[in-house]
């Protein structure tokens, strides 16, 4: 099969580091051509992995495989545009430059979807602002997770017998949440948005949601008493 | 402006870190990110066409929520006129005719969504 010379470009630079062709991409006002080429390696190291994060995560929410996709396609986008505030953090390896970049990746995913489910009105209308990308640039701590698998997994089991309006609301109002904060706030234009949607009152949203997390605790209580009695745990 | 009634976590904390565990989170850190690629080792789903080629993504333009067009017929929408300035009554062949108009829109929109892989559906 016969190369493109955009392909052989690519080809030379799968051996850059992320923090090297993003360097690239944020000169595309001297070298268009090299910006484009480091975005295409770029692109096509992360998309696999992105694509498969978002469709885990909004997938239910955005609209399955095809929300996921837009939702990728644009982050790659902004990627691109704000290559510039890509923070490597002194990290000279290459493989944890990869992680670092995921991480960024992710951040910039996340921004996306939750201005689409404020009700932006898709993803044509909007984009982020400055005060979001100095957000996005820096790397939020890692906080200790969940890592009992066994109830992690009776609890998605729990969140799949509820109705598809209980899902929805409890999928979308958890993408505002910050686990170990004490002081949880969904926006009010994302619930006003979200009553909307589902053809109800911002009120009644909190019943549905509180009528949810109730229908879980019985769903674990029923099948799986052991793990209830952990989720009552500090 | 946040109303603070708002709080996923009021009623119980314990069970909603876990809920929020169990929703699966796009990976905002590095440490995330590796246990995330280790945890789709082997199972990460195919790229749908839409993501196969990069130079088709860098000159698509994001498209806008698909609008369903309804009502299809214009003696529809006159007799819906009529009846919104009268308070008057709908007959029951136009209450026909609009629900087969707004199923033949709903199809159109559909197979419009099947031709076109990458519109958002916020819901």
């Amino acid at each position: 099969m016969e190369s493109t010379p955009a392909r052989d470009g690519a080809a030379e630079m799968t051996d850059e580091t992320d923090g090297d062709l993003l360097v690239y991409m944020a000169m595309a006002d001297t070298d268009l051509c090299c910006a484009r080429t480091a975005w295409e390696t770029f692109y096509r190291r992360h998309v696999e992995y992105l694509y498969a994060v978002c469709l885990r995560a909004y997938g239910a929410i955005l609209g399955g495989e095809t929300g996921a996709a837009d939702i990728v396609a644009e982050t790659f986008k902004r990627a691109y545009e704000h290559a510039g505030t890509f923070d490597a953090a002194g990290v000279t390896d290459a493989q944890q430059q990869v992680l670092r970049t995921r991480g960024w990746l992710g951040r910039i995913a996340q921004r996306l979807a939750m201005d689409i489910l404020r009700g932006r009105g898709g993803l044509k209308s909007h984009s982020l602002d400055a005060d979001q990308w100095q957000q996005i640039a820096a790397e939020p701590p890692t906080l200790p997770a969940e890592r009992d698998n066994e109830r992690i997994a009776m609890v998605r089991r729990a969140i799949e017998s509820l109705n598809a309006k209980e899902q929805t609301v409890i999928r979308v109002t958890f993408q505002w949440y910050r686990p170990g904060d004490a002081n949880q706030r969904l926006p009010n234009d994302v619930c006003e948005d979200l009553a909307t949607a589902l053809g109800t009152t911002s009120e009644n949203l909190r019943q549905i949601r509180r009528r949810a997390l109730k229908k879980i605790e019985v769903f674990l209580r029923a099948n799986a008493p052991h793990l209830a009695g952990r989720s009552k745990a500090p | 402006m946040t109303d603070h009634r708002n709080r996923p976590s009021d009623e119980n904390r314990a069970i909603c870190e876990v809920i929020h565990a169990a929703l699966e989170q796009v990976p905002v850190t590095a440490d995330q990110a590796e246990q995330a690629w280790k945890s789709l080792a082997g199972n990460a789903p195919p790229l749908p066409p839409a993501l196969a080629e990069p130079k088709a993504i860098f000159h698509k333009p994001a498209r806008a929520a698909t609008v369903i067009p309804f009502p299809a017929l214009p003696e529809v929408d006159a007799t819906l006129a009529r009846a919104a300035r009268e308070a008057g009554h709908l007959t029951p062949e136009v209450q026909e005719q609009m629900r087969r108009d707004r199923q033949a829109a709903q199809e159109e929109a559909k197979a419009n969504k099947r031709e076109n892989t990458n519109g958002p559906d916020v819901r």
